[in-house]
């Protein structure tokens, strides 16, 4: 539902960083999206299409990296993909730990000509 | 053609102004509690009985979010209580400019020392839960006219949450809701999870709420 708002602080971040970089065309845009980020990546995808226009980043390839939920079993010590908060460990049947990925909403790199 | 490598979190500058914010808050002695729900539950009926029934002597304050109107902020304006209205204008969630540029304009009205700031949040269940506004914590609310399972299809609020309060309870005998399925499923997604089952209108529940809020706004000090 935010994805727009998301999208132009993706867009300000990646203008920021080329700017930097004295790029002058971003071709690529690449973010990592989790599946509990609350980001729903089709939507996403279409929102950042709309606000790169008329910019250096306009026509760049977004790629979405979907992470999906993962857990580091604190009892047993194994990783896990979980298809809810709180599933219990599959191995060992304990109460899970800490997520270690999933929820991150991040770019990770761009592309750019010079 | 060059590769840059960012890591940038996109949240990244709305988490820096949280922490600003927390640090305000904190330099004034306020615990804050960041109200989310879906529109309708009854947050703000909730919290026109919390303001009249929290301890006198307890300094509250209140930033009400909502896209249009100032209705709810002139309801708790009518109660007695520091106010700030943010409307977003269509935004469906605060952020931390948004509570930081409304804190701003409500230190003015305050005195010295603040005991317990509350958010009310744009009515949302999805998106509220994805920003930081420099609260100490999120307070779910979920009415029992909403489904039994509302923690399992929107588990990102209540992962988040640390506290829960479970609304409209006199509405139970014409309803076929069953509440302690309700908490099961609301434990699932956060086992630590603290919950209150409540009614603003008839006050049923009001009390655990009340004192829960007055222990960890650092209760009042006798005289």
């Amino acid at each position: 539902m935010h994805e727009m708002g998301i999208a132009l602080e993706i867009a300000r971040i990646a203008l920021d960083e080329a700017d930097k970089a004295n790029a002058k065309k971003v071709t690529l845009l690449a973010l990592k999206v989790g599946r509990w980020s609350g980001v729903e990546p089709e939507t996403l995808r279409f929102a950042l299409g709309a606000v790169c226009e008329e910019s250096i980043l306009e026509g760049c390839t977004i790629e979405i990296d979907f992470t999906e939920p993962t857990f580091n079993c604190e009892d047993c010590g194994k990783t896990f993909i979980a298809e809810a908060h709180f599933d219990p460990c599959p191995y060992c049947g304990s109460a899970g730990g800490p997520l270690i990925c999933g929820d991150e909403l991040t770019i990770t790199h761009l592309e750019v000509d010079d | 053609m060059t590769d840059i490598a960012i890591e940038r979190k996109v949240l990244g500058r709305n988490d820096l102004v949280a922490d600003k914010n927390r640090q305000r808050f904190k330099a004034r002695g306020a615990y804050v509690i960041n109200m989310i729900s879906s529109p309708g539950t009854g947050k703000t009926t909730v919290l026109e009985q919390t303001l009249k029934r929290l301890p006198e002597g307890l300094k509250t304050a209140v930033v009400e979010g909502d896209v249009q109107t100032k209705n709810d902020a002139d309801r708790i304006e009518a109660i007695g209580i520091p106010v700030e209205a943010v409307v977003t204008g269509g935004a469906c969630h605060l952020d931390a400019p948004m509570v930081g540029r409304a804190w701003a304009k409500l230190e003015a009205q305050l005195g010295d020392t603040l005991d317990l700031l509350i958010v009310e949040n744009v009515g949302n269940l999805v998106c509220p839960s994805a920003y930081d506004v420099g609260e100490d914590e999120k307070v779910a609310l979920v009415s029992v006219t909403e489904g039994e399972d509302k923690p399992l299809k929107y588990p990102a609020l209540f992962h988040a949450a640390k506290t829960c309060l479970v609304t409209k309870t006199d509405l139970l005998p014409y309803l076929d809701f069953d509440v302690d399925l309700l908490i099961e499923n609301a434990r699932k997604v956060n086992p630590a999870l603290k919950v209150f089952a409540l009614s603003a209108k008839t006050g049923e529940g009001m009390q655990e709420w009340i004192e829960y809020l007055t222990e960890v706004s650092g209760g009042v000090d006798c005289e």
